[in-house]
């Protein structure tokens, strides 16, 4: 893809096999015209950190009961030309008896790493197991943070060199509060330094706004719950609003 | 021995130019709110209905340092801060410890309690955003006469749902936040739907603050456009607006040449502990001192933090508010009808919830009886009469006080005197 002069990069989020195996492996194949990166979810049984609507999907996957590892491996061919990451909660990725960490991280040749929201709100004492893992694989790491994170730690997540450091702008996904967005980038941006890339997303549904954050000091945005909504109305929906992200970023 | 001023003139110092937002100096993250698992509706985007989007934005800030609106500060200034910081040389003496005890008297304030630092900025955003009618609810009332007085310094309304108990038996907070043009309600009320459903069920039920807090919300949820719900404490921008206390506290210590090892607050939802002893916790983690000893002092009646469960769940009863993860013996809890109502929540902040499960605050519960006896021999002491709420930190701060005298340790305590106890006619009734 050619970047040209752009604001930043360009990446969506969708669960594995969402709405069905079919149309999710057509919007992977298609999506690399228009977006940087695919971050790609596990369907999970307790989504905490994401609005209703996102979670309404994992449940509708969940209890599908779709082999969701044999669809990401069936998507392998189409991730050639864009970056992918792997987005999963803790107990789904790493949980003692179910973690399927190990079988994404080999299921998917183009991965860049695999993003744990809740790995340090809930599970700090398992970073570097996280880490260690990341290794094995020989993908990178990224970690997901929040402006509720200590500004240390932040730091810390830095000196890691992750693929990028995400910062969920509101309080879970699909949210529109009034929170001062640019300003919260900009102190991220601040903690992290210039070296790692900063991720966005949360809340993120229109051009002006995926322009003017992306301008405040981020370097990825990504859009999940708009996009997720306009693939319930149709594949041509979901991709005339994603390109009319990309267009904006120009 | 010539007497000595309680004071040492030290309400000299500047009223803070800033609040303090512990997030980006806890040693974990803190957890964010979340919607119920079961839940089709975002209980987090309806916050946009119920606050102004000021104290939203607070309460999500990445930043360390908030500014305070000139107007808020010069509020501040007319209403009693900077609040005295009182040597209790008499209680000393009559503990024979010694100890030095220092308690930060927020009772000065027009209110008679900490509940002003938060009331009059959440006013002030709330006023400026066009709302005319503030809505919340109060266990003693404190925080209902505060946001009276709050609202009408602005010029705007209060509806306050008091809980039944305390409207029965603090009649003269009731008749005070009326003075002030509040309209005051007992909780469970036959005004909303979920007061009258309890009430059908239960016609005397005392009330609890996680009820009132449902009833509020009920009530601006009716007409969102005008009304704007705001609490006293447990959210974080709440917490942010009383170190104002702690951060006036250093600054006296530091003209006394005196810093404290131990810092004691009672705790309903936390905000008076916190908004003392949290701006200590900064000076702390910047390595400018050793943190000192922090003790949260609760009724052994409602055990929250002692007895109760780390977890997610709704600060009000009905679940219409997002879950916070805290300390809580369960929202569904029917607390006791004790004095201190201002301890009857059934959960703790969420910064202060992390700090205990972290072990950097520790908890101690007391039986109404003790506490009353605490006030008893603070007043003969002291001629000051503390609110029963407060007096869980001044048994506290007694019982430090005697194990210093038994290990002949010269120690500082500092307690939160969040409130007196002049409008708590009940207090000492049995």
């Amino acid at each position: 893809m050619d970047l040209g002069s752009r604001y930043g990069e360009l990446g969506i989020y969708i669960p594995i096999a969402y709405p069905n195996p079919e149309t999710f492996s057509r919007v992977i194949d298609e999506s690399s015209r228009y977006v940087d990166i695919l971050e790609l979810g596990v369907p999970s049984k307790k989504p905490i950190y994401d609005g209703p609507y996102i979670r309404r999907i994992h449940r509708s996957l969940v209890s599908s009961g779709v082999d969701y590892l044999s669809v990401a491996r069936s998507v392998n061919r189409s991730l050639d030309g864009v970056g992918a990451a792997v987005l999963g909660y803790y107990r789904d990725l790493l949980g003692d008896r179910y973690g399927s960490f190990d079988d994404l991280a080999s299921a998917i040749d183009n991965l860049r790493c695999i993003l744990i929201p809740d790995l340090l709100i809930e599970y700090t004492d398992h970073l570097e197991t996280y880490i260690d893992k990341s290794r094995t694989y020989g993908i990178e790491t990224c970690f997901f943070i929040s402006s509720k994170f200590p500004y240390r730690l932040v730091s810390r997540l830095a000196r890691y060199r992750p693929y990028f450091i995400y910062l969920g702008l509101q309080a879970s996904t699909g949210s529109d509060l009034p929170i001062h967005l640019v300003r919260n980038i900009g102190v991220a941006r601040k903690l992290i330094g210039e070296g790692v890339k900063l991720a966005i997303g949360f809340g993120i549904d229109s051009p002006e706004k995926l322009r003017k954050l992306l301008a405040s000091g981020a370097d990825i945005a990504f859009i999940g719950t708009e996009f997720l909504r306009r693939l319930s109305q149709g594949v041509d929906d979901a991709f005339g609003f994603i390109r009319s992200m990309h267009d904006a970023l120009r | 021995m010539a007497p000595r001023s309680r004071i040492d003139g030290n309400t000299d110092i500047e009223v803070p130019r800033y609040w303090y937002n512990i997030a980006p100096d806890l040693p974990r993250p803190l957890p964010p709110p979340i919607d119920p698992l079961d839940s089709d509706v975002s209980l987090i985007n309806r916050l946009r209905e119920l606050l102004p989007s000021e104290l939203i934005d607070q309460e999500f800030t990445f930043e360390r340092y908030i500014g305070i609106p000139r107007e808020v500060r010069e509020l501040y200034i007319e209403i009693g801060r900077p609040t005295p910081l009182v040597r209790a040389y008499r209680l000393e003496r009559r503990l024979g410890t010694p100890a030095r005890i220092y308690y930060k008297f927020e009772g000065v304030l027009a209110s008679g309690s900490h509940k002003l630092n938060t009331a009059i900025p959440q006013a002030y955003y709330s006023y400026r955003e066009g709302y005319s009618e503030l809505v919340t609810e109060t266990g003693a009332g404190q925080w209902g006469l505060a946001l009276s007085i709050a609202g009408n310094l602005f010029g705007v309304s209060s509806t306050v749902f008091m809980t039944r108990s305390s409207y029965i038996s603090k009649v003269k907070r009731v008749e005070l936040m009326r003075k002030y043009g509040a309209t005051v309600i007992p909780s469970p009320s036959n005004i909303t739907r979920v007061g009258k459903g309890i009430l059908d069920r239960e016609p005397d039920h005392p009330g609890s603050l996680g009820i009132a807090i449902s009833e509020a919300v009920e009530w601006v949820m009716d007409r969102s456009e005008s009304r704007r719900y705001l609490p006293g404490s447990v959210m974080e921008y709440v917490i942010l607006h009383q170190t104002v206390i702690g951060l006036e506290a250093i600054e006296q210590f530091r003209a006394l040449d005196d810093y404290p090892n131990k810092i004691i607050g009672c705790v309903g939802g936390g905000s008076n502990l916190s908004g003392l002893a949290y701006p200590f916790y900064r000076e702390y983690v910047e390595g400018r001192a050793k943190l000192p000893e922090i003790i949260a002092v609760e009724s052994s009646l409602i055990p929250k933090a002692s007895r109760g469960e780390y977890r997610y769940e709704h600060p009000d009863a009905y679940g219409a508010l997002p879950m916070i993860k805290m300390y809580t013996v369960g929202r569904h809890y029917k607390p006791p009808a004790i004095k201190a109502a201002g301890l009857r929540f059934h959960g703790l902040a969420s910064s202060l919830s992390l700090l205990i499960r972290e072990g950097l605050v520790r908890v101690r519960a007391y039986d109404p009886d003790s506490v009353r006896e605490a006030a008893e021999l603070f007043y003969q002491s002291e001629g000051v009469l503390p609110a029963p709420e407060s007096s869980h930190a001044v048994l506290a701060a007694i019982d430090e006080a005697l194990e210093a005298k038994r290990r002949g340790e010269g120690i500082t305590i500092l307690i939160n005197l969040s409130g007196h106890g002049l409008y708590d006619e009940d207090f000492f009734s049995g």
